[in-house]
């Protein structure tokens, strides 16, 4: 990698005082910073343009000093999904899959040194530092945020918030942090004053403004539902806070035949999206999206369509940039946004009410971004799949970029898993939506889909895909041919048998399921074990507990809906059932305690349970 | 979109008067939500602070009616002939080819001077826009008002693309008004609100070979206002978005982007 820095970056880094790593001992406690950080794939340590790199496939962190490409990889005892500095030479990283945040030093040479490990509840994913010196976590599965002492890791305190936390961000003056989640259509908002704070939801995703935008426009397709916020960034003023996200649309069909345009030809649209939303931080509501505005019928009558038939005029959304917003930052004016799907960055324009919409420049970067940040003028990027760092310089548009590590996945698992991820592929997807793009880290965005036969809520596939038959109808014994018929639905061409193979390979054998106890830990779930196997309940005639609790075969139990075109469906697996919901085929439960106590005998014989021994099955499954 | 929104009547409370403007006219209905009234102005209100008035007559072209509709009430009507008009205060905005007008409320047994509207004309043929305002005096049923001149508006930013060319200037009430001409080859489908609680709110199209279109985004206090101009050239649709942010923190900003796709066409034929 050749450096593209101008000379008068280097000097003013020198200047910034530099040389070499700050070093302190592992017995020193660290000051408090005094300011937020926020954490990432790769963050770059502004005062001395070094970029810190969490390479999850190789369960090593990189260092790479921007000024004089040297690079130092040192390993970590686990994978790593996230670094943020922690001050004083130190830095936090999430060890995902060892449910652990590590807090390292850095040496004289560049590389890590561990100070301390901590266990935290499951799936740990986010990190960002507060200036009151705390290190806050998100975990993912274990749908937690988790408050850490800067200095000795205890932990402060804890917090439930809502499915799948991603990303964390914290204000500058460390009163509120505000966290991002993979499914649903808010973020959550926590006052960090309080402890442990009461998290507060607020509604701000699903593309509002685009949608009205469109719907001014004369476009037949809304995307009201929103999924896969991985990220969140401040504004450098601090005043606005953007989250990338896909803008989804799962309740209908996207084919539409708008009238007096095209002539009565029919449009196919997308099913989704990309957005980002500008929160106004003060405010907490989306810029733009003030109280009243004018209900969907109403945009639909102002419609220039609808307006002027005789305008001929309809300007359908146009195809979504950004695709898997993995990781994003703030460039003065330019919003930066890795696009997980498509291998590239984008440049947004920040101002914008909805900055996806206002696209200044892409870069082509390497396969899977998934962390970015930027300093002095530059942006760096890392790539997972490629293990490449890019280097951009903001002003020119110049890139370098540089493979840091070797793929260790083996080959067919490494070809699936790009075929996971990658969009575009009209293969895939008629428009050219990835696998990843409904199942976020193999698991679920939460919504429910009007696809083929009827609804159908989308299924967690990580841990779930041990053995067939497959699909809610079992009709297919091998993994390949389900996922050739969902292709299809979705209105692919398909994928040849190897690739189908490759990426049946990467569902079994590259996803990491959450690492969560499997066992109950705790009475209530003992109690739920024990009403779940009985007997007299019967749920494990059908769940059995040896086969990823199910019996693979069809039941009727009269969960039939009016739009189903079948009445039996495949016992589901109930592996990670706690984290999936919403609830059976068509998504009508949206948690297992209100599945349970509407269940009426439909399965096991549930009727006769007390709301305590309810209570105790939940507990249990949650569990799985 | 057409232009019989000439005849809108706002319906807002009027900045430290003694009248109200409220609903009514035709044919077409309000454009915008009725608000209580506010305090009395015990003298003549002055000018906003971004409006400066200047000595001298406005153009003579420029008229002012202000009489009784027959229901209690006062219709404010300024008209010019050949130019977009506009008229409002910070809650009520009209605009019009020719004349546009707002209705007015006095309110019984308040007496003294009433309050002020702005006046801006716009020819149909260019964008350099005429400012000026209207002083209304009630003498405790009954209005009368003078056209006073004022500084032309401070520029704001500009857009100029093949299709459009855009002048922003700030209202003089803490937010933007915009005007955009286009080149002949484009077709303006219409302009909406796409932030507001009425799409067709604040935003105006004076069509023919020439369009002229006006687009207000006023100050909206932690928010922004997003306005949608769309257009075929060709078959090429295209959206012209000006989007106002009033972020807390930030300074006012506006923002201009042209989006486009090409328009499917039929098969067959």
């Amino acid at each position: 990698m050749r450096p593209i820095l101008p000379a008068i970056l280097l000097l003013g880094a020198a200047a910034m005082g530099c040389a070499g790593p700050v070093v302190a001992t592992s017995t020193e406690v660290p000051r408090a910073l005094g300011s937020a950080a926020r954490g990432g794939s790769l963050v770059i340590d502004p005062a001395c343009l070094v970029a810190w790199i969490a390479d999850t496939d190789n369960h090593v962190l990189h260092r790479v000093d921007l000024l004089s490409d040297r690079v130092v990889s040192s390993p970590v005892e686990g994978a790593p999904e996230q670094v943020v500095l922690a001050g004083d030479g130190r830095l936090a990283v999430t060890l995902r899959d060892r449910n652990q945040v590590a807090l390292l030093q850095e040496d004289e040479d560049g590389g890590v040194e561990p100070v301390a490990t901590v266990d935290v509840a499951c799936d740990p994913f986010g990190l960002a530092v507060t200036p009151q010196g705390e290190i806050l976590v998100t975990s993912g599965y274990c749908h937690t945020v988790t408050a850490l002492d800067l200095g000795t890791l205890e932990a402060r305190w804890s917090a439930p918030v809502a499915r799948e936390p991603r990303g964390v961000v914290v204000t500058a003056d460390g009163a509120r942090a505000f966290v991002t989640h993979v499914v649903g259509d808010a973020i959550t908002v926590l006052d960090l004053g309080d402890a442990p704070p009461t998290p507060r939801r607020v509604r701000a995703l699903g593309g509002l403004y685009r949608n009205r935008v469109d719907a001014a426009l004369g476009a037949g397709t809304l995307h009201p539902a929103a999924a896969l916020a991985y990220t969140a960034v401040l504004s450098e003023s601090g005043s606005r806070l953007f989250v990338p996200h896909l803008a989804e649309q799962n309740g209908e069909s996207t084919t539409r035949t708008v009238p007096g345009a095209y002539g009565g030809v029919p449009v196919e649209e997308e099913t989704s999206f990309a957005s980002v939303a500008v929160i106004a931080v003060h405010g907490e509501h989306v810029v733009g999206d003030a109280a009243g505005l004018a209900p969907r019928e109403g945009l639909q009558k102002g419609a220039f369509v609808a307006a002027d038939p005789s305008a001929d005029f309809a300007l359908p959304p146009t195809p979504a940039p950004c695709r898997q917003a993995r990781a994003a930052a703030i460039a003065g004016d330019r919003l930066l946004v890795a696009s997980q799907g498509t291998g590239e960055l984008f440049e947004l324009d920040a101002r914008a009410l909805d900055p996806a919409m206002s696209v200044r420049r892409v870069h082509v970067v390497g396969e899977g971004p998934k962390g970015v940040d930027a300093a002095a003028g530059l942006a760096a990027v890392w790539s997972q799949l490629s293990h490449e760092i890019a280097v951009i310089s903001l002003g020119s548009g110049a890139a370098t970029r540089r493979v840091l590590a070797a793929d260790p996945l083996p080959p067919d698992v490494a070809a699936g898993r790009r075929l996971f991820f990658t969009e575009r592929d009209r293969r895939i997807s008629r428009d050219g939506r990835a696998c990843a793009a409904c199942h976020p880290d193999g698991r679920d965005d939460g919504l429910v889909w009007k696809l083929g036969a009827g609804p159908r809520q989308t299924p967690t596939l990580v841990g779930r895909l041990g053995r067939g038959p497959f699909g809610w109808q079992a009709k297919h014994a091998r993994l390949e041919d389900n996922m050739r018929e969902t292709m299809s639905r979705l209105g692919g061409g398909g994928l040849t048998e190897v690739e189908l193979t490759r990426l049946a390979t990467f569902l079994r054998e590259g996803l990491a399921a959450p690492s969560h106890p499997s066992s109950p830990t705790d009475a209530l779930a003992a109690r739920g074990r024990a009403i779940f196997t009985s007997e007299a309940v019967g749920c494990s005639g059908c769940h059995h507990v040896e086969t990823e609790f199910s019996d693979r075969t069809l039941h009727d139990v009269g969960s039939r809906s009016a739009t189903d075109a079948s009445a039996a469906f495949r016992t589901p697996p109930l592996l990670f059932v706690g984290a999936s919901a919403p609830y059976f085929h068509d998504g009508r439960y949206a948690t297992l305690e209100k599945l349970l106590a509407d269940n009426l005998d439909r399965m096991g014989q549930t009727s006769r349970l007390s709301g305590d021994d309810l209570a105790a099955l939940a507990a249990f499954l949650r569990t799985l | 979109m057409s232009t019989s929104r000439l005849f809108t009547l706002a319906v807002a409370a009027f900045f430290g008067s003694t009248v109200s403007i409220v609903p009514g006219g035709s044919p077409a209905p309000p454009s915008v939500a009725s608000r209580p009234t506010v305090a009395v102005a015990e003298v003549a209100p002055a000018a906003p602070p971004g409006i400066e008035l200047v000595g001298g007559s406005p153009p003579r072209d420029v008229e002012l009616e202000v009489a009784p509709d027959g229901h209690g009430d006062h219709r404010v009507v300024v008209r010019r002939r050949g130019f977009l008009v506009s008229l409002r205060n910070e809650d009520a905005r009209s605009a019009g080819q020719d004349w546009t007008a707002l209705r007015i409320s006095p309110r019984a047994g308040r007496g003294g001077p009433a309050g002020r509207l702005i006046w801006e004309t716009t020819p149909l043929e260019g964008l350099e826009t005429t400012r000026g305002t209207v002083l209304l005096r009630s003498d405790g049923g009954t209005l009368a008002g003078t056209l006073q001149r004022a500084m032309p508006p401070t520029p704001a930013r500009a857009w100029q693309s093949p299709r459009a060319t855009c002048r922003g200037q700030h209202d003089g009430l803490g937010g933007f008004s915009v005007l955009c001409r286009f080149a002949r080859a484009v077709r303006v489908s219409g302009a909406v609100n796409v932030t507001g609680a009425r799409s067709l709110d604040d935003a105006w199209l004076v069509p023919g070979p020439s369009p002229l279109v006006r687009l207000d985004l006023p100050r909206s206090p932690g928010s922004a206002a997003g306005r949608v101009i769309g257009m075929t050239q060709g078959l090429t649709g295209v959206a012209l978005r000006v989007e106002a942010t009033f972020v807390d923190g930030e300074e006012p900003a506006l923002l201009y982007e042209e989006s486009e796709r090409a328009q499917p066409v039929s098969r067959g034929f």
